[in-house]
């Protein structure tokens, strides 16, 4: 059972209302989250550092607007997700360069379909994480390694990842129709 | 911690300050306004002014600090609405005589109004386990700034029946919550 104090839903609760004394645990919680969370999205370990301190810049920018009826996790990893998008976005765009300095080597990486879909597929996964209740959404984070694994024992852990999984399928195909 | 991780616990901490900010001066934006209205059929119009800046000034103010001041803006400010109404709705009457005794209708406004918003206030703070002072305070100023340029109407004394009539409407309410 974890101590309001360092619950995240308690915390930026406490700092929407304007609650200073929330402030170094709320940042020494998010940190590793907010870091983790950009490295799993850009997987760029260069990028991903600036990326998330860009990210939880904005999670604190904006924690004033925090609606505590909403659950947290969701909420911080909406700001995270979008924050990264951007820099990759701006990255992108820098790498890409004016036409007259192109050159004619293709691109290592994956092709433009192939990053669109995956962009597509990221903005579902979040908009159906969105939906479910922070606890899940904790499970479902540390099982992919976007988050620590909540101090929970193993079984139990297990259960609450299978209930979980189990509801994002569901929200997954009432939002789609597939899986 | 790490100079880097301090480095950016200040910055975010400079964020959190900015977004709060931010979001009081969103928040108070609707204000203005209504300052404006004020202004413009205000008998002191310079009075309207400063009451109506430092009305503004005092909700962004409560609103970045947050906690009990944060959460006493929106009460102060409806409660506001009674002395700023009633004494602007009767500006234009005349006096109303009890035997000998006569007083203008816009002076009967401020006592009304601010009694209103005294017990409005007032209730508001009673419930409240702890910081009924800050609230009270906060609600308080906010309520009696905006209600004052429609007491002007009646001069200095239709001022001072506002200061009154909110003070005769709050004392009971926390009086009678009062712990023993």
């Amino acid at each position: 059972m974890p101590h309001p104090d360092h619950d995240l839903q308690g915390l930026l609760s406490r700092l929407a209302d304007g609650d200073r004394a929330a402030f170094p645990p709320a940042f020494t919680l998010l940190w590793p989250v907010t870091r983790a969370f950009a490295r799993s999205f850009l997987r760029d370990e260069g990028g991903a550092e600036d990326a998330a301190q860009q990210a939880l810049v904005r999670v604190f920018l904006r924690a004033a607007e925090f609606d505590a009826s909403r659950p947290a996790l969701p909420w911080v990893l909406g700001v995270v997700a979008n924050e990264c998008r951007t820099l990759r976005r701006k990255a992108q765009r820098r790498r890409e360069g004016p036409l007259e300095e192109a050159d004619a080597r293709p691109d290592p990486g994956a092709s433009p379909e192939e990053s669109a879909t995956g962009r597509d597929l990221e903005r579902a996964a979040l908009a159906a994480l969105d939906g479910l209740p922070a606890p899940d959404v904790e499970a479902i984070l540390a099982h992919i390694g976007a988050a620590g694994r909540p101090d929970l024992p193993p079984a139990t852990f297990r259960k609450r990842l299978e209930r979980a999984l189990k509801r994002l399928r569901r929200a997954w195909s009432e939002r789609h129709g597939t899986l | 911690m790490e100079p880097s991780d301090a480095a950016l616990l200040a910055r975010t901490r400079r964020a959190y300050e900015q977004g709060r900010l931010r979001a009081a001066l969103w928040r108070a934006a609707p204000l203005v306004p209504v300052v404006a209205w004020t202004w413009s059929w205000c008998r002191y119009p310079a009075l309207a002014a400063l009451c109506g800046a430092a009305l503004v000034a005092l909700t962004v103010a409560f609103r970045w600090r947050g906690q009990i001041w944060g959460r006493a803006v929106l009460p102060g400010l409806a409660a506001g609405l009674a002395p700023l109404v009633l004494p602007w709705l009767m500006r234009g009457a005349s006096e109303v005589c009890v035997g000998e005794m006569c007083c203008s209708l816009c002076l009967l406004g401020c006592v009304g109004g601010g009694s209103l918003a005294g017990v409005l206030v007032g209730r508001r703070a009673a419930a409240l386990d702890e910081g009924r002072g800050t609230f009270l305070a906060a609600a308080g100023a906010l309520a009696l700034l905006a209600g004052a340029p429609a007491c002007a109407f009646a001069g200095v004394i239709g001022l001072a029946g506002l200061l009154i009539g909110f003070a005769g409407g709050t004392a009971p309410v926390l009086l009678a919550r009062a712990p023993a």
